[in-house]
């Protein structure tokens, strides 16, 4: 007899979601990590200074604000075990090298208004577009809360709705075509296109990125984003309370090697100290599809030759936090201190974005870095030690370079970060000099040496092109979490849906896990 | 008082197809031609010396092959008014500048093992994709020749059929990512993704991967043939076919404008002042970017999504030679036996890549990729004994940097450009030429307003706007919601550009609406 329900392998953001919704409706958890500390994509660490809080990798939550773990609270996160967030006035904004700025405030008026400085025209299609999601996303939170329904059965409802075939067009469209077609003011479009190519980590001119041009945009005024006050750590935290309030246990520090296939069941995991641990149910594992052959063995070939084809993005990035004395002053941009995510861009010729994104597609790092930064303690006071401050700069770069691989990110990291951090500062000129008090550079190879679910430094664990979202994320035999060929096998990570990023994605698989179980979750999970 | 069931305007490919159709059904049809000479397209002229024929814009027909038209002969084309094709060993091949060719013959066999030359786990992988294909093929032809399906009802269908996912993926995809995924030779998957450039979408672009399977599953099952004499003969066997059944045609007769009176359009007016008004319908080949400068009184919405159709990533230009001699082939006589052949300049697959870059942003590649066809090869009688016929596509952005009208200036000094690449293929070729005639992007715009922004397909092939969605969902039946009686045909809509007999659809529809009868003419 096994002394855990089911095992569960990664305490990352997914996993330890997928825990906590299990351990709360009454299965015994036991969650494995082979980190030192548990979130995966979402920690904060003191990387600088003592007292300087860094998010690591994810930082801000945006997905989650309307998944019911938030605005059902489910798993009493808020209520009980202390998390809060800090909602800033804008959730991202972009400042020209000409002191344009373009910012989206939460509220749509203050943004139509911000856009309509520009171009009322473009004011106005931006206020339709948000109206066009306005409809439906309460059915897209829906579906991303769930397991995915199949990719084409979601694509024929959509062309039965009314102005469906509308979305269903726009959805297969590249970003670049809808914004080009809707918007005339050239800064609005790099404001816009920049801000997909943000989301998605892939260039804004591949078709099928129409989507999540809508989506931002429709997102950002229903459920603006908001950062954890203490860190995207407390996050973690909060769910990790879940899990051990509810009876689960975490070890951390404890790598696994395998999942064990024996006949067809998977149900036991090999530690790499050579433990065996054996569950009652099931196993909950973030292996990524790349490596699925190498660490469930059994498998059909052709399953795991599929899950091998599974797309990472063109580019992923490199983040670099500081520790500063004083917080940035962004000339020309008072607004920045209002915004969660502040871009940086120094032309206002959409070419020159394009071209960038062509190098990165490359596997070239830009003539030009091009940022995004987050001034954290301007919401988050705690995040450093008094009237001192944070600074969060993610500039993209490809996890693959052209010329050298990954490999080659060790040589160069630190001159690329001096080179993004010179250019930053044309922008912010206290952002240099002995302002910096310390800080920490992790490339695309530091990110996939801390989750193996960032394979070639793809941040969102595979693209997010349509052919990899809902029903067919990573591929169509693995979509719904289950393992063909290893009963009792269950995959959570983003490169599972509903994808990359901070969206609560644990919750479908818990579904999922207890519809096979036959395990009543109705007093929990009421949507 | 109206004389014709149906008038359509435009005498092109599309428009001819349902001419002929309804003609045979019964329906008396008058069509209205701008140019001096029925085909759009389809046309071929002498237009370097006398004596050449050269085919102004398509060449080669490849969908028609597995089309009731041809299939089953289901206008007579064949049997009764002279339609000939001459069909080539292959359908096309590559030529690498370092002297590798690469062919696809109609015969699986013989085109898997060119490819085992260089990849024997590439000849496999396309063996699976063209027995994947052979079984999906007939339902995807006939969905190519009837009225389109709901768009989400088809991908639906899709899903459920052995292979289905992967096929919906492919969809989606690009086809650079089909071909890397199943090709492992750096040239192999170079003649692939030059293969499928030829639908004028970027490799690299989404949603267009399928066409490398739609490709594949037409080179063996109905590999592409040339018609004798000139695409023309097409052309001219379609209105031999029209006058036959009591149809006619008026040429140098442009279109002004579509009557819409109350709702129904049922008259058009000429340039010329004349009003001509039909009993029935009236067929149109208007662009969808057009719609609402020839009809007037749609709804708004209508005409706004019609205008953000999308076009073709890039466009080409075209080099027509009256040759002296046949062209000498650097690699020997094997391209001789290709319909097309296909010219790789050196370069890796990053660079070929670039070209589409380049494209995209409105300038002319620096590097060298062409498609020759020497169609004298195949039926010598479209030159004088001895001689042949040059017809030489280049890649070519619509929209140059600093605007279309520079083509102009700049299309001779192209033509130098390209001609001077080929002679590296094909040395001695620039000496032979008698005569040449060059087509820039905005002079094909300029014959045919079915071909704006110098798209030749009409619209971009990309599945958002492919099947139920081409040109946009609410058009996507041919009929027009707000101007009863009125009925688009022409290569933006479904099945596309490109020879697809895409009228029979159209005509479908009209018959369908008008209760026309035409299961005795109309087999499948």
């Amino acid at each position: 007899m096994a002394n855990y329900d089911v095992i569960v392998v990664g305490a990352g953001h997914n996993t330890l979601g997928a825990a906590a919704y299990l351990q709360k409706c009454g299965l015994k958890t036991l969650v494995l990590e082979k980190n030192a500390i548990p979130g995966g994509g979402v920690t904060s660490k003191e990387l600088t200074l003592p007292g300087f809080k860094h998010d690591t990798h994810a930082s801000g939550v945006v997905h989650l604000q309307g998944h019911p773990i938030l605005t059902a609270d489910e798993l009493e996160l808020k209520s009980k075990y202390g998390l809060k967030f800090a909602y800033p006035e804008a959730s991202y904004m972009t400042i020209f090298a000409d002191g344009d700025t373009i910012t989206c405030y939460a509220d749509l008026d203050r943004a139509c208004a911000d856009i309509a400085r520009y171009s009322e025209r473009d004011s106005e299609a931006y206020r339709e577009m948000v109206g066009m999601m306005g409809a439906i996303m309460p059915m897209i939170n829906m579906s991303m809360a769930r397991p995915p329904l199949p990719l084409a059965a979601f694509m024929g409802m959509l062309s039965q709705m009314p102005g469906g075939n509308d979305l269903l067009n726009t959805m297969m469209r590249s970003a670049y075509d809808v914004v080009t077609e809707r918007f005339e003011n050239e800064k609005v479009r790099i404001h816009l296109l920049k801000w997909v190519m943000e989301g998605l980590n892939v260039p804004c001119e591949h078709k099928t990125t129409g989507v999540a041009m809508l989506y931002l945009i429709g997102f950002s005024h229903s459920h603006p984003a908001g950062v954890p006050v203490g860190g995207m750590q407390s996050l973690t935290d909060a769910m990790i309370s879940c899990i051990k309030d509810n009876g689960g246990e975490i070890r951390l520090n404890t790598p696994v090697k395998r999942v064990i296939n024996k006949n067809g069941v998977a149900k036991a995991v090999e530690l790499a100290s050579g433990e065996v641990l054996v569950a009652d149910k099931a196993v909950i594992a973030s292996i990524h599809p790349h490596l699925l052959g190498e660490r469930v063995e059994g498998l059909d070939p052709g399953v795991v030759a599929r899950a091998k084809l599974y797309q990472a993005t063109d580019f992923g990035g490199m983040l670099i936090n500081c520790a500063l004395r004083e917080a940035p002053r962004w000339t020309h941009a008072p607004a920045a201190d209002s915004c969660l995510y502040i871009n940086l861009i120094e032309s206002s010729d959409l070419n020159e974005l394009r071209r960038y994104a062509d190098q990165l597609r490359l596997g070239e790092l830009p003539d030009q870095p091009i940022l995004v930064a987050s001034n954290h303690t301007n919401f988050d006071p705690t995040r450093a030690p008094d009237g001192h401050h944070t600074l969060y700069v993610f500039s993209w770069a490809p996890g693959v370079l052209a010329d050298g691989g990954m490999e080659r990110w060790d040589d160069i990291k630190e001159q690329r970060a001096d080179e993004v951090m010179a250019w930053l500062a044309k922008f912010a000129p206290n952002v240099s000099g002995d302002n910096i008090l310390a800080r920490h550079v992790d490339s695309p190879l530091d990110m996939v040496r801390h989750s193996p679910s960032f394979q070639r430094g793809d941040l969102n664990g595979g693209a997010m092109f349509l052919y990899q979202m809902m029903g067919m994320r990573p591929t169509p035999e693995l979509a719904q979490y289950a393992v063909p060929g290893a009963q009792g096998l269950y995959l959570s990570g983003p490169f599972m849906h509903p994808g990359g990023g901070v969206t609560g994605g644990g919750r479908p698989v818990a579904i999922k896990v207890m519809e096979d179980l036959k395990v009543d979750y109705s007093k929990i999970i009421r949507s | 008082m109206a004389s014709h069931d149906v008038v359509i305007v435009g005498a092109g490919h599309n428009t001819l197809t349902a001419a002929a159709y309804l003609a045979r059904c019964g329906v008396s049809v008058q069509l209205l031609e701008r140019h001096d000479q029925v085909g759009g397209g389809a046309v071929s002229r002498s237009i370097t010396l006398p004596g050449f024929v050269h085919d102004v814009h398509a060449t080669g027909v490849a969908h028609l092959q597995a089309h009731p038209i041809v299939t089953h002969d289901e206008l007579g084309l064949l049997s009764k008014y002279g339609l000939e094709f001459v069909y080539p060993d292959a359908s096309f091949m590559s030529v690498f500048e370092d002297g590798v060719t690469i062919g696809c013959y109609k015969d699986l066999d013989r085109t898997c093992a060119d490819i085992a030359k260089i990849s024997q786990k590439d000849a496999q992988s396309y063996r699976r994709m063209a027995d994947f294909m052979a079984q999906i093929g007939p339902m995807i032809g006939m969905s190519m020749n009837r009225p389109p399906g709901r768009f989400g009802g088809f991908v639906a269908l899709i899903e459920q059929t052995p292979f289905g996912a992967e096929l919906i993926q492919a969809m989606l995809k690009s086809a650079y990512d089909v071909i890397i995924e199943n090709f492992e030779d750096p040239r192999i998957r170079i003649h692939f993704l030059k293969w499928v450039a030829e639908a004028l979408c970027g490799p690299e672009e989404k949603t267009t991967g399928i066409n490398m399977f739609f490709l594949i599953g037409a080179s063996h099952s109905a590999p592409a043939g040339l018609v004798k004499g000139g695409t023309q003969k097409l052309s001219d066997a379609m209105l031999a076919c029209i006058e036959a059944n009591g149809g006619s045609v008026r040429l140098n007769a442009p279109v002004k404008r579509l009557i819409n009176s109350g709702g129904e359009v049922k008259s058009v007016e000429l340039e010329s002042g004349e009003i001509v008004t039909a009993k029935k319908a009236v067929i149109a080949a208007i662009h969808p970017h057009l719609l609402d400068r020839h009809v007037e009184g749609l709804d708004a919405g209508l005409v706004r999504r019609a205008r953000s159709t999308t076009s073709s990533l890039f466009a080409e230009m075209v080099v027509h030679g009256a040759l002296s001699a046949r062209p000498s082939w650097k690699v020997g006589e094997a391209p001789h036996t290709a319909l097309g052949v296909n010219l790789i300049g050196e370069m890796e697959l990053e660079g070929f890549r670039r070209i589409f870059d380049d494209l995209r942003y409105g300038d002319l590649p620096k590097d060298y990729i062409g498609h020759v066809a020497v169609h004298t090869n195949f039926d010598p009688s479209r030159a004088p004994a001895g001689e042949h016929t040059l017809y030489h596509l280049g890649l070519a952005p619509y929209a140059l940097r600093g605007g279309a009208q520079r083509w102009d200036d700049l299309k001779e000094e192209r033509a130098d450009w390209m001609m001077a690449q080929l002679e590296k293929f094909a040395p001695g070729v620039q000496a032979s030429v008698k005569a040449r005639r060059v087509d820039s992007p905005l002079d094909m715009e300029r014959y045919s307003p079915s071909f704006q922004k110098g798209d030749i397909m009409g619209l971009g092939s990309y599945l958002y706007q492919s099947l139920g969605l081409r040109p946009t969902a609410e058009l996507s039946q041919y009929a027009v919601p707000g101007a009863k009686g009125l009925y688009l045909s022409g290569p933006f809509m479904h099945p596309g550009g490109g020879l697809t007999g895409g009228g029979r659809a159209v005509a479908m529809k009209l018959m369908d609406d008008a209760g026309v009868d035409y299961t005795k003419v109309i087999l499948s």
